[in-house]
């Protein structure tokens, strides 16, 4: 049994994710908050496995709430759940050490499987995910157009590959396939490519940051 | 009519009956998010639009049973797409969309985005149970006017369908044409 606790505000939604995650009969569900503020107050006395955290929240944000809870416990897993329209806070969610990145908008049945594939060590990453990244490596990358592989920016060329089959819309199942590897190998790749691109937000950020 | 068990109450699963509070509330937020995507100009990357077609034709088949697979460019450049373009693109698939959801009957079905130097095309497949060609023409089929709102917009429609073998609908938008529509 995995332990999972929320943070949303949206008291229907948390109600329902909530819910489901029990259903599943794989997840308990230890604790659920409305708020960055009611977690950090209420998480050390019941730590998850598995922190589900939406972005926008009324107080502290939920990228600040993770990083925070992380610092307190650092083997905390950090899944974020949003809408589509934030998912260009990707990276700034990756910097607060989330290893996954999902959308409201999947099914019940995808938010459990995330959890459980987080819980194992994995990187869950969806197909609106990938394309993100795609273009986030091909616009750090030396890409002589847009339309160029996304190799340049430290991605080893089979990571490469599982990253644009996934982008293309290809399942997990179906890249272990078309590659000749197993599925587990297939997840690596992906948390090695959430890794690398922890690194190289990291590095633009400190860019940024030098740059004034 | 595909209903999950336990339609009806009485003998539902409560794992039934969530998972379809939650498709409900989910599709309520989805219809939302779909005008609201129409309505805002920030969306009118051909990035946007793609992304936004492949998951539109996933939940509505998929919350419906049928296996939907998407075929997408990896990664397009970055253009712009007017808004009567995107629109007028996102209305006619989603008609092709309700109409496989409706009366196809398929099992899978497979969005694919093609990128040519002068076209997108858009193609949705279904393997249902496909149609005769009269019976395009007043049996309620939502396909009649895809042609005329793809002339529109300058490009074209294309609806071949097998009885038994299923259905494809194809549209063609020519690229790079913002800067020939007028301003509204």
């Amino acid at each position: 049994m995995i332990s999972v606790a929320i943070i949303e505000d949206d008291s229907h939604f948390r109600k329902i994710a909530a819910d489901l995650l029990r259903a599943s009969g794989r997840c308990e569900v230890v604790g659920d908050y409305a708020s960055a503020e009611a977690a950090l107050a209420g998480m050390p006395q019941a730590w998850p496995q598995v922190l589900l955290c939406d972005i926008n929240l009324p107080g502290e944000s939920g990228i600040a709430a993770m990083k925070k809870l992380r610092a307190l416990r650092p083997e905390l897993i950090g899944v974020i759940l949003t809408v589509f329209d934030d998912s260009d806070k990707l990276f700034a969610s990756l910097q607060a050490g989330a290893v996954g990145y999902l959308l409201k908008s999947e099914s019940g049945a995808a938010m459990v499987e995330a959890v459980v594939e987080a819980a194992a060590g994995g990187s869950p990453m969806s197909r609106a995910i990938a394309r993100k990244v795609v273009r986030h490596f091909a616009d750090a990358g030396a890409a002589p157009a847009a339309v160029a592989p996304p190799v340049a920016a430290g991605l080893t060329s089979r990571e490469t590959e599982v990253l644009q089959r996934l982008a293309q819309g290809a399942r997990y199942k179906e890249i272990a396939d078309q590659l000749a590897i197993s599925i587990e190998t297939v997840k690596n790749h992906l948390r090695k490519i959430y890794e690398k691109l922890q690194v190289s937000s990291r590095t633009e950020a400190t860019a940024k940051f030098l740059r004034g | 009519m595909h209903l999950s068990a336990g339609e009806g109450g009485t003998g539902a699963k409560p794992e039934a009956t969530l998972a379809r509070i939650h498709e409900a509330t989910r599709d309520l937020v989805h219809r939302t998010r779909d005008i609201v995507w129409a309505a805002t100009p920030q969306h009118d990357s051909l990035e946007s639009l793609i992304e936004q077609l492949a998951a539109h034709a996933e939940r509505t088949l998929g919350d419906r049973g049928v296996d939907v697979r998407a075929e997408l460019p990896a990664l397009v450049p970055e253009e712009p797409i007017g808004a009567a373009a995107r629109h007028g693109l996102f209305l006619a698939f989603k008609e092709a969309v309700n109409n496989a959801a409706k009366y196809a009957q398929a099992r899978t079905a497979v969005v694919r985005v093609e990128l040519t130097e002068r076209e997108l095309v858009v193609t949705l497949k279904d393997d249902g149970v496909g149609f005769a060609p009269g019976e395009l023409q007043g049996t309620g089929h939502g396909l009649g006017n895809l042609r005329a709102r793809l002339a529109a917009l300058g490009g074209s429609a294309d609806i071949a369908s097998v009885v038994g073998k299923g259905t494809a609908v194809t549209l063609r938008l020519p690229r790079g044409r913002r800067g020939e529509e007028p301003k509204a």
